[in-house]
């Protein structure tokens, strides 16, 4: 049983029909037995008189008391009183007769028993000495009618107490529920947490959990200090790396320094392949991919970067349209789609001869189209251009570099990458899509 | 043309100046953040190249200070901070362009030739105006006779700028502050000179002198 709410339910059910159950129990026994002590007692009363009604006459003993509900057959009421040998039984007894238990003088007893037709009798028998003889008289009442009352009692009982005990369950279940909401709420904003929709969990929780939840807060807190840090120490890296480089470059073109081509390509190729590692791993490490960071909200950033990219490509006259969703719906870390969304429109506004469309769709997940009307590439060449050490066209700077930082940040997002041709624009089209 | 570099690595803006002067433009540097600021308010730079980590005052708060300023002399950035999130940051407060390290020096000059040219409202290839051709890698004018002359480098920088403005009169003071360096002896005097050697390699009459005014390149 893993859940907790099942478990609670479970246990408060238990217990809760174990009290009803034995309230039940009580209950009824009580009222049967004092249902019974009233029908002893009227039957003490009905010896009692049959005691006072006997009368010893010359021809022996003889009953002179004798109601009508002695006299009617079956009717319930019955009697049979033994004075030595004589025994008087009452007419309801018909033909049957009630049980004679031994019973010294003074002495009285109780049972049950059946009687005439099947009625469940009380019997009350007594011993007493009357006129210098011994009296035994046993008294009967039927109990049925008073049965089935106890019977219909129970049932109603029943039914209220079942009727009790759902009420109390659904109560308990609605108090469950109410009492693990703070639980699901937390996972809740642990999803808004993972999707990057908020920085840290709410601290205005139940006391119970509170401790966990702070917890939880601290690690993120420590967990994001880390990230920054490590950004910032890689950016530092990759600062202080390219001042190096830079330099690097300019002594090989530097025409007091090398003259002829062969020793200034010895310098160049391995500080380009310095510079295209540093920005492949940079950008690999850099990715947030989750982690709490600025969100990317597609409708604001994608026509900035449409902005920029107008002006990156001034000279080139490029018409970029964009088609996608209204500023307000953010997406993602802001950093790692920019870098995505900025590297595809650069390598199709480096390709294109007039035209880049940019289709972003956020249903679930991002869907981001980006084509453009340049020459395309072959089948053939597509999948070796996500590779590691492609490179297209050493003059369109970066090409291969730029589509594999893409790839690896599709890869940390867990998406698709695919190349195509574009059905419109007839150039290269790249379809990313994000979880 | 006169650009302003600001870097905060010494040996790099010493580079750089270097290769702006040699390919005719005058080139002051400042490593501090807010004396940019105050440099490209007050002084009358044709362009920047700004690099983005500067001690102080980091340069997209500089550049965003001279927009918001009013002041709209072509920026292009140059940094290691190159990723696109900082490309776009760097755009939308009102950069021209923008250029990773490590960079080539013949890609900066080809980059920063064509802000000027967009600046100025003219389209992409080599700079024509009034029958002249200049071709600014080789630092020579052509002539409508299809003669190329050589130009020094001064030469050079004061024909480029006047092409950039023809039809402008031009103020000696005008043409000292964008040819000449912060530092540098101004002396108009000078300044005729070239005037009269410019003259004499594309034809006296494409630069006609307004008494009291200053010079015009007749378009």
């Amino acid at each position: 049983m893993s859940s907790l709410k099942l478990r609670l339910a479970v246990g408060l059910s238990l217990s809760l029909l174990l009290l009803l159950g034995l309230q039940y129990w009580l209950v009824s026994g009580a009222i049967r037995d004092t249902a019974e002590g009233y029908v002893a007692e009227r039957l003490r009363h009905d010896t009692e008189g049959l005691l006072a009604g006997l009368t010893f006459g010359p021809d022996g003993p003889r009953m002179t008391a004798s109601d009508a509900i002695y006299r009617r057959p079956y009717s319930g009421h019955y009697y049979r009183v033994q004075v030595g040998d004589r025994i008087i039984r009452s007419r309801s007894l018909w033909d049957a007769d009630l049980p004679r238990p031994e019973v010294a003088v003074g002495e009285v007893r109780r049972r049950h028993a059946d009687g005439p037709r099947d009625q469940p009798l009380l019997v009350r028998s007594a011993a007493f000495r009357k006129s210098g003889e011994t009296v035994r008289v046993v008294a009967a009442e039927d109990l049925s009618s008073l049965k089935d009352e106890l019977t219909a009692f129970q049932w109603r009982y029943a039914l209220v107490s079942l009727a009790v005990a759902a009420a109390l369950l659904a109560i308990q279940w609605a108090l469950i529920a109410l009492g693990l909401r703070p639980l699901s709420d937390l996972r809740d904003e642990i999803g808004a947490l993972e999707r990057g929709d908020r920085q840290g969990l709410s601290e205005d929780v139940p006391a119970e959990i509170r401790p966990l939840v702070r917890e939880l807060n601290r690690l993120l807190g420590v967990l994001g200090e880390r990230l920054e840090r490590s950004r910032n120490a890689l950016g530092n890296l990759a600062h202080g790396l390219k001042s190096p480089l830079t330099r690097l470059f300019q002594s090989a073109e530097d025409p007091a320094i090398a003259t002829d081509g062969e020793p200034r390509q010895e310098i160049l190729e391995p500080a380009r392949a310095i510079q295209d590692r540093i920005d492949r791993e940079l950008g690999r490490a850099r990715l947030a991919a989750g982690a709490p960071g600025q969100r990317f909200d597609p409708g604001r950033e994608i026509p900035a970067l449409i902005r920029t990219m107008e002006r990156i490509h001034a000279d080139r006259n490029l018409t970029i349209r964009y088609h996608g969703p209204d500023p307000g719906t953010p997406f993602g870390d802001r950093e790692d789609l920019l870098e995505l969304a900025g590297n595809l429109l650069d390598n199709a506004c480096k390709w294109a001869t007039s035209e880049v469309r940019v289709t972003l769709a956020l249903d679930r997940g991002m869907d981001l189209t980006v084509a453009d009307d340049g020459p395309g590439v072959p089948v053939a060449h597509r999948d070796g251009l996500l590779g590691r050490e492609s490179r297209l066209d050493e003059t369109a700077e970066g090409q291969g570099l730029g589509l594999a930082i893409v790839g690896d940040i599709v890869e940390a997002y867990g998406g698709r990458l695919e190349l195509g041709e574009s059905p419109t624009l007839h150039g290269l089209a790249v379809h990313v899509v994000l979880p | 043309m006169r650009v302003l570099v600001v870097e905060d690595d010494a040996e790099l803006a010493q580079r750089l100046q270097q290769a702006l002067r040699e390919a005719g433009y005058a080139a002051d540097s400042t490593a501090d953040g807010a004396e940019a600021a105050y440099l490209g308010r007050e002084e009358p730079f044709d362009a920047v190249i700004l690099d983005l980590g500067l001690p102080e005052r980091s340069g997209l708060q500089v550049l965003t200070d001279w927009r918001d300023g009013g002041v709209d002399l072509p920026v292009l950035i140059l940094t290691a901070r190159d990723a696109w999130y900082e490309r776009v940051e760097g755009f939308e407060a009102g950069a021209d362009d923008y250029l990773g390290k490590p960079f080539h020096m013949a890609e900066l000059l080809a980059r920063l030739g064509a802000l000027l040219r967009r600046h100025y409202g003219r389209s992409a290839g080599p700079l024509r105006t009034a029958g002249l051709q200049l071709d600014e890698a080789r630092q020579m004018v052509t002539t409508p006779d299809d003669t190329e002359h050589e130009l020094t480098a001064t030469e050079f920088s004061l024909l480029r700028y006047l092409m950039h403005n023809p039809g402008r009169v031009l103020s000696k003071t005008a043409l000292t502050d964008h040819l000449y360096e912060y530092d540098a002896d101004r002396d108009s005097n000078v300044l005729e000179v070239y005037i009269r050697r410019l003259r004499q390699k594309i034809g006296a009459e494409r630069i006609r002198t307004r008494r009291g005014q200053g010079y015009e390149l007749v378009p």
